[in-house]
């Protein structure tokens, strides 16, 4: 895909990798839709590079996300890359035996990660490519997975949304593909990023890092080079790119 | 008080030095809820004994996990 002149969304571009890349894909002539539900976070962005186009927008909610689409397509006049990256990670055992009375899951939490980072991920999907669809326009969805994807002990709702957002990836790549629409899931492993900060202990942390082969986290330029290679290889199609440092494998 | 200092040593991977030690939940770097669950199933086993909820949940402290397996054996 040529990049100069596209158009893109950009989800939780607020922060970590939505930043990263909103600020990587300006520098390389794309229009970018910075989307974020934190609006102080896209004042800033905006502050620093003046050609963004900002949206608040709480990605979890239906509405919000239709009139979002809504408003860049009138904006921009056509979309050619989406990029659903807003997520929350959250962690809980489904049985906490430290925890009283309820042992169990909490439901609110279980809700709360599901509408973030995957229910999110369809209603942006299917209000854009809709669009795409609708003007014929050949376009690329890459969606923020995870390396907890394949199922990461203490989290059962962040890791099943992540498997979720795989499994839309690869069917979205089935369906869409004979319009030019192409779909791809990016799974980080541990990256360097203030969400990892806050969701992870740093004992948790410390242990993953010894398992992983090359002994580091991951940095956030890592992820967004990957990210490009995803929007600008169209031949690349349904697949997950894993960037871990060798953690599983 | 052997076999449950053993216990202690494997499922945190510490050394049994440590494992001797008075050592709380926040001190011990491998102890959090997914491990407790590992230590829980290690001592009704190894003591074929079955904690009540309430005593696993209190079981913040090696000196707690001894107090409360020494109860369970003199019951
Ligand atoms: N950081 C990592 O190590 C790592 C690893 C694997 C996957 N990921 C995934 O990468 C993505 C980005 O992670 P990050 O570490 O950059 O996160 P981050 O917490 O640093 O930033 C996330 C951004 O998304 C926004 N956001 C959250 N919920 C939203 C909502 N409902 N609507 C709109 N915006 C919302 C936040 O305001 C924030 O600006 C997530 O999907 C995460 O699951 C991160």
């Amino acid at each position: 895909m040529k990049l100069d002149g596209a158009r893109a969304i950009v989800t939780g571009a607020g922060a970590g990798f939505g930043r990263a890349l909103t600020l990587k894909l300006l520098s390389a002539g794309v229009k970018v839709a910075a989307v974020d539900m934190d609006e102080t976070k896209l004042a800033e962005l905006a502050a620093e590079a003046p050609d963004v186009s900002t949206f608040v927008c709480n990605v979890a909610d239906n509405d919000q996300v239709e009139k979002t689409v809504a408003d860049v397509f009138s904006a921009f006049n056509g979309l050619e890359i989406l990029v659903n990256n807003a997520g929350i990670m959250k962690n809980a055992p489904l049985i906490n035996l430290l925890q009283r009375p309820d042992r169990k899951h909490s439901l609110e939490l279980w809700h709360q990660v599901v509408s973030v980072n995957q229910n999110s991920v369809f209603y942006m999907s299917r209000a854009v490519a809709d669009k795409m669809v609708g003007a014929r326009s050949k376009g690329v969805i890459v969606n923020i997975s995870s390396i907890s994807a394949r199922g990461n002990i203490g989290q059962t709702a962040y890791s099943a949304t992540k498997a979720a957002v795989e499994a839309m990836t690869k069917v979205w790549a089935k369906e869409l593909g004979s319009f030019g629409i192409r779909a791809v899931a990016v799974a980080p492993g541990f990256i360097d990023t203030a969400g990892t900060a806050a969701a992870i202990e740093e004992k948790m942390l410390q242990r993953w890092v010894d398992q992983t082969p090359l002994r580091r986290t991951g940095r956030i330029d890592e992820i967004i080079a990957t990210i490009m290679f995803a929007i600008e290889n169209d031949f690349i199609n349904g697949e997950v790119l894993s960037v871990n440092g060798g953690l599983v494998l | 008080m052997e076999r449950l200092n053993d216990i202690l040593a494997k499922t945190f991977k510490i050394s049994p030095g440590e494992a001797e030690k008075d050592l709380t939940m926040p001190e011990v770097a491998g102890w959090d809820s997914l491990t407790h669950m590992d230590l829980i199933v290690a001592i009704e086993q190894e003591f074929n004994i079955q904690l009540s909820g309430d005593d696993i949940a209190d079981m913040l402290s090696f000196e707690a996990i001894r107090q409360t397996v020494k109860k369970y054996l003199d019951a």
